[in-house]
């Protein structure tokens, strides 16, 4: 054996062991290969090239094109990357235990712990980026052109960060599920079964059960910041510590 | 850690339970340190069940095991830092390439420098041959490839303990030379502790092995032993004359098993099976020279193979 006898030191032991190196992983997946690139252009042109051809521009005023501009924009980033995350990320935890790949990795000295919140992170971060900071910078620049003029970033940006929380939402849904099935299908069906039903469903139902879900963050497609549900920001943070809980919960007792 | 003279797997009544299916009844097994140790059974005897409980990937239903002196179930993560592992159908990232893949298993080892891992990787590649394709996709890879990858992997952050599932499975003639050859290599610095069926592998390079049948250890020893004790050795004997009283003389002794008998030209051949090898090597050639009308021209005890043993120690257990 051709041994160098290289004196690397052993890494500590931590309950989160292993983190820090499928976080790398899972983030250059994204943003490591000319992945960001096609995901950015895909959702560039899902999402931004429906806000270049709807009606806003010809509102009769600056503030009537900013406010329908707004308006549409929010109620497609608040349900296209939700499709799509659906369908992109049903296999993040179900496709590794069927190939065996979560198996090897956890014969690593790896914490399952660890596992689990860097596979949840890892892909977070790029899906944020992609799908919501740049599509809300490209469309504050095409209403503002629209427009013929800057208009007031904060409650724009502040409704990127409800569209933020609502994508945040169903990733923590999608890894939950993930742990909780051993097949694709219900992990990419329930968030859009409950997406689509919320939607759909939203005149029926109790306005108190609307504000304990995600829809009711729509509210910021119509109306400002200030008329989301307090409860709504409370409860959704809370499903998704939940979501996340459970998903930790159940993959340490995950048999291989 | 490795106390020298400890065992390096040490399991106590280790059992798993599967709804009402039992994987692993009750096993203990002690792994000398600085062996290579065959773990044998037939497909279903509970061979990767019990990697996957000793690497912390399913939990024991009862009993318990300790590796390195640490307890399997409270200290997993502290185990596998010193542990190389190949599954029995070796899986990675197809998208990751060979290089990529050892930095990826490397980081899990080490903190030091990236030049180090570079360096600790590229020397991998070097020993497993794959220096040359070490840049491209795995899922280009070839099942040999595969699993030299899988071998590279196991042993890239030098392990005391390498636990390789089936490693020659999937290989042809070549793939599994070059297999045994890398465990060759890697027992001057790790116990290899290895699952198989393909028993001239075993006999070729194992120190130790333990058998097991229906999720229970029938038998674990040096192979040495076993081979000498399992009590089924065999005569080849060649004979000149008229052979008929002395074979009737021979038949009817209790240890003798059976004799198969064939002749060529002047001379018979006689494979005298026993139960017996002390009897036998003591009584087998004088009860035939008793006969003076008998010639032996040939007389040599034949060391029973391994596959032999097994098939008769696994067919006992079946009988239970």
């Amino acid at each position: 054996m051709t041994d160098t006898h290289i004196h690397m030191k052993p890494k500590v032991n931590m309950r989160l062991a292993g983190f820090g190196n499928i976080f790398r992983s899972e983030s250059r997946k994204w943003l490591g290969t000319r992945r960001w690139l096609i995901q950015s252009l895909i959702w560039l042109f899902m999402v931004n090239s429906l806000v270049m051809v709807a009606d806003f521009w010809s509102a009769e005023s600056r503030e009537a094109i900013v406010n329908r501009g707004m308006e549409f924009f929010f109620l497609i980033i608040l349900i296209l990357p939700i499709l799509g995350l659906s369908i992109m990320m049903q296999g993040i935890i179900v496709a590794e235990k069927q190939s065996g790949t979560a198996a090897w990795v956890l014969s690593k000295p790896v914490s399952r712990k660890a596992f689990i919140l860097a596979k949840f992170f890892g892909n977070l971060i790029p899906a944020l980026l992609i799908m919501i900071v740049l599509q809300s910078g490209v469309a504050y620049f095409q209403i503002a052109t629209a427009a013929g003029g800057m208009f007031p970033a904060i409650q724009f940006f502040g409704k990127t960060g409800v569209a933020m929380l609502h994508l945040l939402f169903y990733h923590a849904l999608i890894l939950m599920l993930g742990t909780l099935f051993q097949v694709r299908g219900p992990v990419a069906g329930i968030p859009i079964v409950l997406l689509l039903g919320l939607l759909i469903s939203d005149e029926i139902l109790p306005s108190a059960l609307i504000d304990i879900s995600p829809a009711g963050l729509f509210t910021i497609t119509s109306g400002s910041l200030a008329s989301i549900n307090p409860v709504t920001l409370v409860v959704v943070p809370s499903w998704i510590i939940v979501f996340v809980l459970v998903s930790l919960w159940r993959f340490e007792k995950e048999e291989f | 850690m490795h106390n020298d003279g400890n065992p390096v797997i040490d399991s106590r009544g280790l059992s798993k339970t599967y709804s009402k299916v039992t994987a692993l009844d009750q096993l203990d097994l002690i792994v000398p340190r600085n062996s290579i140790f065959g773990f044998l059974g037939p497909n279903g005897a509970g061979k990767t069940t019990t990697i996957k409980l000793l690497l912390g990937l399913a939990k024991p239903s009862g009993g318990g095991a300790r590796i390195f002196g640490l307890d399997i179930t409270q200290e997993s993560i502290n185990i596998r830092k010193h542990i190389g592992y190949l599954p029995q159908n070796p899986r990675f990232y197809p998208y990751m390439t060979a290089r990529q893949t050892l930095n990826f298993v490397a980081r899990f080892f080490y903190s030091g420098t990236s030049r180090e891992i570079k360096q600790r990787v590229q020397e991998t590649l070097d020993l497993m041959g794959l220096a040359d394709k070490a840049d491209r996709p795995i899922k280009g890879f070839s099942g040999g490839e595969l699993q030299r990858l899988g071998i590279a992997q196991a042993q890239v952050n030098q392990p005391a303990l390498l636990i390789l599932d089936e490693p020659a499975a999937s290989l042809d003639p070549l793939g599994r030379r070059d297999v045994l050859d890398a465990m060759e290599r890697l027992r001057h610095h790790s116990t290899i502790f290895y699952s198989t069926h393909i028993l001239d592998d075993v006999q070729r390079i194992s120190d130790a092995v333990a058998i097991l049948n229906r999720g229970k250890l029938v038998t674990q020893a040096p192979i040495q032993k076993l081979l000498a004790d399992s009590g089924s050795l065999e005569f080849d004997i060649v004979l000149r004359g008229a052979t008929s009283v002395a074979y009737e003389r021979v038949i009817d002794q209790q240890w003798v098993q059976n004799i198969a008998v064939s002749t060529q030209g002047e001379q018979t051949f006689w494979q005298v099976k026993v139960t017996d090898t002390e009897a036998a090597e003591e009584k087998l050639l004088p009860l035939i020279l008793v006969d003076r009308s008998v010639v032996v021209q040939s007389f040599m005890p034949q060391q029973p193979d391994l596959e032999e043993t097994f098939l008769s120690i696994i067919g006992e257990g079946s009988n239970d």
